[in-house]
């Protein structure tokens, strides 16, 4: 079989990108960042996570990385607008 | 606040791209985002963190016995043992898989998943189909993965959260015996370790 295999030591994710889109990676990157910083625990940032996507699971599925990481910008959105 | 009037229910990505980079914006005013090291994060888990790292630690066990027993019995400390360590990977279980008994993991809520051995997260892990099906139908979620079981394996299916991280130990497939730990290492696939696939044989 024959199959293009990645460089030995890199990441090999079943051939799909770890983002779609630069923008998720941004997102992806302040979360983690912020809570690096200690803005909030990672078990807090669940929590939030969870809850939206608890609350948009009652109208609709997540589908795609867009759907995902669309909730995940609205909880650190969330949190800014709470640090204000 | 001020804010640059935008179309009404705008949902194009030009959209999106801003709310991201306002966002950024605003936390690096605050002194509380360096963008630098949001680069750095970046970089790290779209090429240096990946399921090649759970592929060593499932070869290691495969080949160690002393290190299958301390890796089954505290798995973070086994992990780091061997050099992965970091975000999501604070407590890890591991799960093994057996002719009797077949370990699947997912996060209901949100989608946990152990960073420093598997990277990233599939698509199909984060979306809603998955982490409702994965428990309440879980066969049928394996058959669509090609995973066909027997009748008499049992099926556990582990729910990861932010405080304990699920990764499974695959049976070793057959006709590996004079294999090495590099050679099964690459055999070992990310869908394998979460439970939604089994190692075949380098025959098959």
């Amino acid at each position: 079989m024959t199959r293009i295999r990645p460089l030995p030591g890199q990441p090999e994710s079943g051939g799909e990108p770890v983002f779609d889109a630069p923008w998720q990676a941004r997102a992806f990157a302040m979360a983690v960042h912020l809570n690096e910083q200690g803005v909030f625990s990672w078990t807090e940032w669940s929590d939030q996570l969870a809850g939206l996507i608890k609350n948009h699971e009652m109208h609709a599925a997540i589908h795609n990385s867009d759907d995902y990481y669309r909730i995940w910008l609205k909880a650190l959105e969330d949190i800014a607008k709470d640090m204000k | 606040m001020s804010r640059t009037p935008l179309p009404h229910h705008s949902h194009g990505p030009g959209d999106i791209e801003l709310r991201v980079s306002r966002l950024e914006k605003l936390l690096v005013d605050k002194g509380l985002v360096d963008p630098a090291a949001m680069d750095a994060l970046v970089d790290t888990y779209e090429n240096r963190v990946g399921p090649r790292n759970g592929a060593h630690v499932v070869a290691r066990a495969w080949t160690d016995e002393n290190y299958r027993k301390r890796l089954l019995e505290n798995a973070t400390e086994s992990i780091m043992e061997l050099g992965y360590r970091g975000r999501q990977g604070e407590h890890m279980q591991v799960v093994e898989n057996t002719s009797k008994v077949h370990n699947m993991v997912v996060c209901t809520l949100c989608s946990c998943y152990p960073w420093p051995v598997l990277g990233l997260p599939p698509t199909w892990y984060k979306a809603s189909s998955y982490r409702a099906r994965a428990v309440s139908e879980p066969r049928a979620v394996l058959a669509e993965f090609g995973v066909e079981l027997a009748k008499d394996v049992e099926i556990r299916v582990w729910d990861s959260t932010a405080e304990i991280r699920y990764l499974v130990l695959p049976q070793r497939p057959v006709g590996t015996e004079d294999f090495n730990e590099n050679e099964l290492a690459k055999l070992v696939t990310r869908d394998s370790m979460i439970g939604v696939g089994v190692v075949q044989s380098p025959q098959s």
